[in-house]
């Protein structure tokens, strides 16, 4: 439901002949209006801000232990709850450092290459596909040749091979979930650009003279902007769970250094006697997933009743 | 007019298959082009304190010293009879190994893809009658979670709950039937809440569209229509999307399931070369897996005619 | 053929009932009324109008009858009452669809089931609804697509609905209605998008099977001409209200609201379902910026400060006319 739609809302924008910023304060304010309405679009970003902001300030918290700290009489203590005590409220590792304080340690990790990853696939996707639609002709057919190969040949088998190759690290990482979601957004960049294309007021500037980059830039992107952070922020999800894959499988950053996905590889051999190590990270994992999901589902929806809206009042009779 | 038909699906066939093929030769070459001009297999199985004679030595003895062109064209007349060179670190034919771990990544996707489909339809379809009820936020409540929780981390804990705490089933390895259902279900929960949610999505739509309000104005009951009227209507789509899942596991979940469940299959042997410096066995592993995604998609293409007619040859 | 004037009404038994009945569609902006307290009632062996332009809730109104409601709508007030039976209670519109009141809808085309022959889409419904079995199923096919004026029934029943002319495949839609005997047929726009002549054959259709089947028919449709060729009473819609209901011979004679006197003298466009409306300005229908007061005061010629204060009700003004206007006499009392 959520990630490979290439059946977007269409873009708020693309009625849009120009205005932009007017334009922009009423979605806004309709944006707001909606998510007063919405349960599920106020628990995503009250998610996703907490996630962030923990991963912004964690090293400052003021009540946490050293997360490289080791300490092994206390090592497997279990969660409060469980016969733990308030020092480790989740327990600790198998070398006694405290779970907490290495899961807001590892959400730097996490959510930094996450982000860092789409914000690059999100750059590059976009201006292929501006270029694509845009200019058209064989170097439309050769982007979308590329585009379909990418499909065929998805990211976890990319970052195999150049695991093998070249050993790992957080770059290749950040690397390997870019160029498996680079795609999504030339798809969808191009076929808005095909869209707007013919609309009066691109027409109008060519007229007036005005260079393509020109009308790229100033007409056709800011026209893409709200169908673009919504495919971001679906993208952000299934990068996430990536991202966890990637260390789960060692081949993202390296002990001592920590991330969700490598405390899970790391605790999966005492799951018998220390169930905790694993659970927790991957709890944070799923909740933070689910705060961008339930963030990409609003903003989803509130494209969808503007296109509802719509059909009932267009109905034929109705 | 059959006959054209006839001569117009075969070409239409052919068309895709070349495509497919084409497919398949473009990914392997970039394949060849990672794991050959941007380093070696011989660099790779090295570790890095190793002498320059050493080193070229290993280079001879894998055939690396040659010009590229001429290991491009020995990798490419390899691919097409099935030689996907030797494995370096297990000293056999690389596509030997990899084929005999075929069948259980095979049987892994199977079940998930079994597990998928069974909770799929009938979960979509229940939301679909129950629009806006409880059933329905329910179902969307499930889909969430599954497409939120990482695979390996449902694997993590099926084990814990099922094997550990329960000891109904065996914790590792692939053992009879019983040991395929915990991992087809780590793997299957995530698309299946995908799944269900489109085919929802679906039914809702043709349930708005006119030959099912007539339908429902006939007095046929919600779960009648939805049934013996709109689900034919969504089947394209659903077998389409089916086939997406079938790639994602083929690419993704597999992987990391196989290494959660100690399963013995393509996923789990590709990590276990990487470990081994293997980029022979490595790159033979990817291989077999990318033409697999390419098959599936092609097979999906072809159920899609089958079901729909409609559905244009071009 | 031309059935306008002769009034039955003494002795007729009234089979539908509507009252206050109004349907809400949520939208950001608040809800929109589809249908706004609506009244009307429908006696055995009648042909009533509704006419109306495009998004003045015909189309609501005539599923509302049936108890059905397009998500996300919803039944906000008012009551349907079939024999004396609220058909907005489940049970009864379980009932009573497609037995008791079946309706007719715009463009066949996508109104039959596009994976499913004519045959099986007869056979589900004399089975599942009728309540036929065996051969009986088959004979009664062939006497429905006989009675609808399809040559070869035989090989018909082997078609698709792709396979019909626009025509045919209405035809079939009203073979499909007809299945079980309803009593109250409801038409919505029937002869939208055919060509005129076959216009013509499906309206002299549907008045032949009302006459010999003795099945009352609420006629809705933008088509004023469609109105005076077949029906004995009509209603002027606009905005999901009644603004006039009078006998079809006094309407046409001397309409009341500006609405009707509007519709009379516009052209009616055949290939859609809108109306150009000669002589009144202003955009069809906002619904977005709903008047408070009447719906037509916008682009009302006559509007005065009254008309924007509360919507006038639906007054009578003589023996069998009604009508929703300031301006009349006897309209601006309750």
């Amino acid at each position: 439901m959520t990630a490979v739609d290439d059946g977007l809302p269409p873009s708020e924008g693309t009625n849009g002949a120009g205005a932009a910023s007017g334009e922009n304060a009423t979605v806004m304010s309709d944006l707001r209006s909606h998510l007063r309405k919405s349960k599920a679009g106020i628990a995503g970003i009250a998610i996703c801000s907490l996630f962030a902001l923990v991963a912004i300030i964690g090293p400052w918290l003021p009540f946490l232990p050293d997360p490289s700290k080791q300490s092994l009489p206390d090592k497997l203590t279990p969660p409060v709850g469980w016969g733990g005590a308030w020092d480790h409220p989740l327990g600790t590792d198998q070398l006694g450092r405290d779970i907490l304080a290495r899961l807001i340690d590892g959400a730097r990790i996490s959510l930094l290459v996450s982000v860092v990853a789409v914000i690059i696939a999100a750059i590059l996707g976009t201006a292929l596909g501006l270029v694509a639609g845009y200019i058209g002709g064989r170097i439309d057919t050769l982007i979308i040749s590329a585009a379909d190969v990418q499909m065929a040949f998805p990211g976890v088998l990319a970052g195999l091979i150049l695991v093998a190759a070249f050993g790992p690290s957080v770059w290749l990482v950040i690397i390997v979930i870019a160029i498996s979601s680079w795609m999504v957004f030339t798809r969808v960049g191009r076929g808005l650009v095909f869209t707007l294309k013919s609309s009066l007021f691109v027409e109008a500037s060519e007229l007036a003279g005005a260079s393509s980059r020109r009308v790229m830039w100033r007409h056709l992107l800011p026209n893409l902007v709200s169908s673009l952070i919504t495919l971001s922020v679906l993208e952000l999800a299934a990068a996430i769970l990536s991202e966890s894959a990637f260390a789960f499988l060692g081949f993202g950053v390296q002990p001592p250094r920590s991330s969700w996905g490598l405390m899970i590889q790391q605790g999966r051999n005492y799951i018998t006697d220390g169930w905790w190590i694993v659970t927790f990270a991957g709890l944070a994992i799923a909740i933070v997933v689910l705060g961008v999901n339930l963030l990409s589902l609003w903003l989803q929806s509130f494209n969808d009743i503007a296109e509802r809206e719509q059909i009932i009042l267009e109905r034929p009779g109705g | 007019m059959a006959r054209t038909k006839g001569s117009a699906l075969l070409r239409w066939l052919a068309r895709r298959i070349i495509a497919a093929a084409l497919v398949v030769f473009v990914v392997t070459s970039l394949v060849f082009v990672v794991t050959h001009v941007f380093t070696d297999p011989a660099t790779v199985s090295l570790p890095l304190e190793a002498t320059e004679e050493h080193r070229a030595q290993r280079r001879a003895a894998l055939g690396i010293d040659r010009p590229l062109s001429v290991q491009y064209w020995d990798f490419v007349s390899g691919l097409v009879v099935g030689d996907l060179g030797e494995s370096f670190w297990q000293d056999q034919p690389a596509s030997k190994l990899v084929l005999e771990r075929l069948p259980a990544t095979l049987k892994l996707v199977a079940g998930a893809t079994l597990v998928t489909v069974l909770l799929a339809a009938p979960l979509g379809m229940l939301a679909a009658w129950w629009e806006r009820r409880f059933a329905d936020h329910a179902v969307l409540g499930f889909s969430m979670v599954s497409i939120s929780a990482p695979p390996f981390w449902i694997g993590y804990l099926l084990i814990i709950v099922f094997a550990v705490q329960l000891g109904w089933v065996p914790t590792f390895g692939s053992s009879g039937f019983v040991s395929l259902i915990l991992p087809s279900f780590a793997i299957g929960l995530a698309s299946a809440g995908r799944l269900a949610q489109m085919t929802r999505r679906g039914i809702v739509e043709e349930l708005r569209k006119p030959y099912a309000v007539t339908a429902l104005s006939r007095g046929f009951s919600r779960s009648y229509t939805i049934v013996n009227h709109t689900f034919r209507n969504v089947a394209s789509g659903f077998v389409t999307m089916t086939g997406w899942e079938l790639t994602r596991m083929f690419t993704g979940y597999t992987v990391v399931i196989e290494v959660v469940f100690a399963w013995p299959g393509v996923g789990r042997l590709a990590i276990h070369a990487i470990e081994n410096r293997d980029l022979v066995l490595v790159q033979a592993a990817v291989v077999v897996l990318a033409t697999l995604v390419v098959v599936t998609n092609l097979l999906v293409d072809i159920a899609r005619r089958m079901i729909d007619p409609r559905v244009e040859l071009g | 053929m031309n059935g306008a004037g002769t009034s039955t009404d003494t002795r007729t038994e009234r089979l539908l009932e509507i009252k206050d009945l109004t349907v809400g569609f949520p939208t950001r902006d608040g809800i929109v009324r589809g249908v706004d307290s609506l009244n009307l009632n429908v006696g055995s062996h009648e042909r009533l109008g509704v006419v109306g332009e495009s998004g003045s809730g015909k189309t609501v109104m005539g599923l509302a009858i049936l108890g059905m409601v397009l998500p996300p709508g919803r039944i906000m007030g008012g009551t349907v009452l079939w024999r004396g039976e609220n058909v907005l209670d489940e049970a009864v519109a379980n009932r009573v669809r497609g037995r008791e009141i079946a309706m007719i809808f715009q463009d066949p085309m996508v109104s039959l089931n596009p994976l499913k022959t004519v045959g099986a889409q007869l056979r589900e419904l004399l089975k599942r609804r009728a309540g036929l079995d065996g051969a009986d199923i088959r004979r009664r096919s062939l006497e429905l697509l006989d009675m609808v004026g399809i040559a070869n029934p035989h090989d018909r029943l082997k078609s698709y609905a792709f396979e019909l002319s626009g025509g045919m495949r209405q035809r079939v839609m009203i073979a499909t209605a007809l299945a079980c005997e309803p009593t109250l047929l409801i038409a919505d726009e029937p002869t939208t998008g055919l060509d005129v002549t076959i216009q013509d054959q499906i309206l002299t259709l549907l008045h032949d099977l009302s006459t010999d089947l003795g099945v009352s028919v609420l006629m809705i449709t933008h088509d004023l001409g469609v109105v005076a060729q077949f029906c004995d009473r009509v209603q002027v819609m606009y905005a999901g209200r009644i603004v006039e209901r009078a006998p079809i011979t006094d309407l046409f004679a001397d309409p009341q609201h500006p609405y009707s006197s509007g519709l009379l003298q516009s052209v009616p466009r055949v290939d859609r379902a809108e109306i150009e409306l000669a002589g009144i300005p202003g955009e069809p229908l906002d619904r977005a910026n709903f008047p408070a007061g009447c719906a037509f005061e916008p682009r009302c010629a006559e509007a005065h400060d009254a008309c924007r204060q509360a919507p006038p009700p639906l007054a009578k003004i003589a023996e069998r006319r009604w009508v929703a206007c300031y301006n009349r006499p006897g309209g601006s009392q309750t």
